[in-house]
């Protein structure tokens, strides 16, 4: 059954001088419950503006954005958000910051807070952090509190903007092995966005490729690879041909940015 | 019309400032008209541009004027004379600045002003302890400003120029100084503040002549429309040579930028 | 480098150097012109003043009158700060108004303050309120501004209310800057009660130091001028160590 759906999402955002800048333009997007989705494009291009908009934290000017078939009005209880930046309070420890989203949302009774916190904290392996401060840990467990943070308002929907762009590129290897191992336990509906094409294939059931500026839906390919998915997939020859298939699909937006025309 | 917001947009900072301005200066006006206030008490702007008007008629505003701005030359040039090489000298050699230190120190956290009374003591009533209080006033600033530029110089730019086999006289005059002048510039700019600030206290407190000297006189005859354009005249006095360091300042900038 | 037992040694040296001068100065008539004392009289002079009451008394009186104007800079700064700093509007209307007052001197300003506000207690309240509220609504401002807009999207995201963004990203995170500000508000306000009592008052160590300074006691003058350094010293550091304590946790962010 559909539960996000995107139907000819315009966003426009105000430019300082008073224009309109056209960042998505008629986006269509169907996700099905339970779905691992991706979305892959070039730089910039309004793939987190897609997140940003799903989340009710941006409105779109044209086009509606529906989730379980109501239209969104701002952020919910049923979505939560992982920034690429981490965005913990550095003036919080890691316990505290993951209570975060707990606090804000206030629908959980006090006695089972330490217990959730404890979870979640186990969950993405920092055991023995709870009491460290953001500035203490490295790229990659900051980005495990983000993802224990969200994880812990038990959203059924997960919106993950470019969580480990900030990260070193073995961390990011192991950490996305990680959170498709957390996603079996959980099983959320999951709107990933990276400009990786291998982490956007590795991770999801469909990828979405974006063309350049304004956003659109270039082409939505299945991955039909199973699951549980180690790394040693992406060697795998089914794997190879979807990657070269998107990147060809990229290289035609990358070349239109390079010779300055559709620059995002 | 798109056109007109464009036009505001862009100038949105001075279009608000000034309407907060304006708003503001009729604010008093209006107070003072409907009685709010006391009008003796606040007086009002026309009260303000109508003493002003008479101070310079009569030609007793160029002489205060003229007093304060001589005795801050004085201070504030004396202050450069000696606060600067001393503060070059601190920020360059690590015992000197240990064995000042605490001076300095004491004279950042004390508050200059408690220092008139000595200085009336062994300099008497008049222009030269106003004088020294505007010196001591400005040359703090000055210290530790430069102290801090020259301590600050990359000292990736100073192996460099050891490595090309620099005398102590080229790295001092070729790399640490020229480093150093922004930060020794913004410190003689504060320092001007400070030394106008202790010229006008000093005449506050006695003398026959100056800016100071015309708030205090007014300010005991309840006369407050000639104290605000006696205080009006003293930001002007501010923000002008603030203004024109702050144009050198943009000058020297330009290569660091 | 120095170590940290070599530069304490060269200062007191160099403090001791200048206490021995300014000991046999007047003796050996190195000093004609005035009388400038010497470490041993102001001494005395100390202890006598410390006996008779003049001192500590005195200083009480101030600490009461900086402590109601600080408080009440605090009470209207911090919040004057956070409109500015959180209304770009409110504060682009108001910035050149900020900026006139800013820049007329208070201590200019005595001889209307104290009609204002009345001789003694009131001015002195008002120019320790002057001087401290600047700091700390510019610096509190621009704490403010320089809060990471992600902090607030991800509270937003989780469904916080602008109430929620105040309490737990804004004010938490423009906390050092505010700290900072309000470090130099102590110091400037400091500065406004001496002046306050020297220019207006009888009371107060500034009233002190004009009744000295107006006998010619040079030596009970210079005992008192080191009791407010003294002052202004301990209050500075104290305020250091607290913004010490309050960064703690926070080295991450550059500030």
């Amino acid at each position: 059954m559909i539960h996000i759906e995107l139907n000819q999402v315009n966003v426009t955002y105000p430019q300082p001088d008073g224009g309109q800048f056209l960042a998505v333009s008629r986006f269509e997007l169907k996700v099905e419950k339970g779905e691992f989705v991706t979305i892959v494009g070039p730089s910039g291009c309004g793939k987190s503006t897609i997140l940003l908009v799903v989340d009710g934290l941006i409105q779109p000017s044209g086009g509606q954005v529906l989730i379980d078939g109501k239209p969104v009005t701002g952020p919910g209880e049923d979505r939560a958000l992982v920034f690429q930046e981490f965005a913990l309070l550095p003036w919080r420890t890691v316990e505290s910051n993951i209570m975060l989203g707990i606090e804000l949302q206030r629908r959980f009774p006090r006695s089972e807070i330490r217990e959730l916190v404890s979870r979640y904290v186990n969950m993405v392996g920092l055991q023995g952090f709870e009491r460290h401060y953001p500035h203490q840990l490295s790229g990659g467990m900051r980005q495990r509190v983000g993802i224990a943070r969200a994880l812990a308002v038990n959203p059924q929907i997960l919106l993950m903007d470019e969580p480990f762009a900030s990260v070193d590129a073995q961390t990011r290897e192991i950490m996305s092995s990680e959170l498709l191992r957390i996603w079996e336990q959980e099983k959320k509906t999951v709107l990933f966005v990276t400009h990786s094409i291998d982490e956007a294939v590795y991770l999801a059931d469909r990828v979405v490729v974006l063309s350049g500026r304004p956003g659109s839906v270039k082409e939505i390919i299945p991955v039909r690879l199973a699951r549980p998915r180690g790394l040693a997939i992406k060697d795998e020859p089914e794997f190879v041909r979807l990657r070269r298939h998107i990147w060809d699909l990229l290289e035609q937006e990358v070349q239109r940015q390079v010779a300055g025309r559709n620059v995002c | 019309m798109v056109s007109i917001k464009k036009l505001y947009l862009r100038n949105e900072s001075w279009i608000l400032g000034s309407l907060g301005l304006v708003g503001a200066l009729l604010l008093w006006e209006i107070a003072a008209r409907f009685r709010w206030a006391d009008p003796v008490l606040i007086s009002s702007p026309t009260g303000v541009a109508l003493a002003m008007r008479e101070w310079a008629s009569t030609g007793v505003l160029w002489r205060d004027l003229g007093t304060s701005l001589l005795e801050l030359l004085f201070a504030f040039a004396a202050s450069a004379i000696v606060g600067i090489p001393l503060g070059v000298i601190m920020g360059w050699n690590r015992a000197t600045e240990y064995a000042l230190d605490p001076f300095v120190w004491l004279l950042y956290s004390t508050p200059i002003v408690s220092f008139w009374p000595l200085f009336i003591i062994w300099l008497g009533i008049g222009v030269k302890a106003i004088i020294a209080l505007a010196f001591l006033f400005s040359i703090v600033q000055i210290i530790i400003n430069t102290m801090a530029g020259v301590r600050g110089i990359d000292p990736v730019l100073v192996r460099c120029g050891r490595s090309f086999n620099a005398s102590t006289w080229d790295l001092f005059f070729k790399f640490t100084l020229p480093g150093a002048l922004l930060m020794i510039i913004a410190g003689l700019r504060l320092a001007l503040g400070r030394a106008l600030i202790g010229v006008i206290v000093g005449e506050l407190f006695s003398s026959n002549a100056g800016l100071g000297f015309h708030i205090s006189f007014y300010g005991a005859r309840l006369r407050f429309s000639d104290v605000f354009a006696g205080l009006f005249v003293v930001v002007l006095v501010g923000v002008g040579l603030t203004q024109l360091i702050r144009f050198l300042e943009a000058r020297i900038v330009r290569w660091k930028s | 480098m120095l170590k940290q037992w070599q530069r304490l040694l060269i200062s007191g040296t160099a403090i001791l150097i200048f206490l021995i001068i300014w000991e046999l100065a007047m003796p050996l008539g190195l000093v004609k012109i005035a009388d400038i004392s010497r470490p041993s009289l102001v001494a005395k002079a100390f202890l006598e003043l410390a006996a008779s009451g003049e001192v500590f008394q005195p200083l009480y009186i101030s600490l009461k009158g900086f402590t109601i104007g600080f408080v009440i800079a605090l009470v209207v700064g911090i919040p004057l700060g956070v409109a500015l700093g959180r209304y770009r509007i409110f504060s682009l209307l108001i910035d050149p108004l900020w900026m006139a007052l800013y820049t007329m001197p208070r201590l200019a300003m005595m001889p209307l303050l104290v009609v204002w506000f009345g001789v003694g207690f009131g001015a002195t309240i008002a120019v320790v309120f002057l001087g401290a509220v600047f700091p700390i609504v510019v610096n509190t401002a621009v704490g403010i501004r320089e809060v990471d807009p992600v902090w607030v999207r991800a509270v937003r995201s989780f469904g916080g209310s602008e109430w929620d963004i105040f309490r737990k990203v804004l004010l938490p995170g423009s906390v050092p800057p505010m700290m900072i500000g309000i470090r130099l508000g102590v110091g400037r306000g400091l500065l406004g009660m001496v002046v306050s009592e020297m220019f207006a008052s009888t009371e107060g160590i500034g009233g002190q130091i004009g009744l000295y300074g107006m006998s010619f006691r040079t030596s009970e003058l210079i005992a008192l001028i080191a009791v407010v350094s003294l002052l202004g010293f301990v209050f500075v550091d104290i305020m250091r160590w607290v913004e010490d304590k309050v960064s703690k946790g926070r080295a991450e962010v550059q500030w």
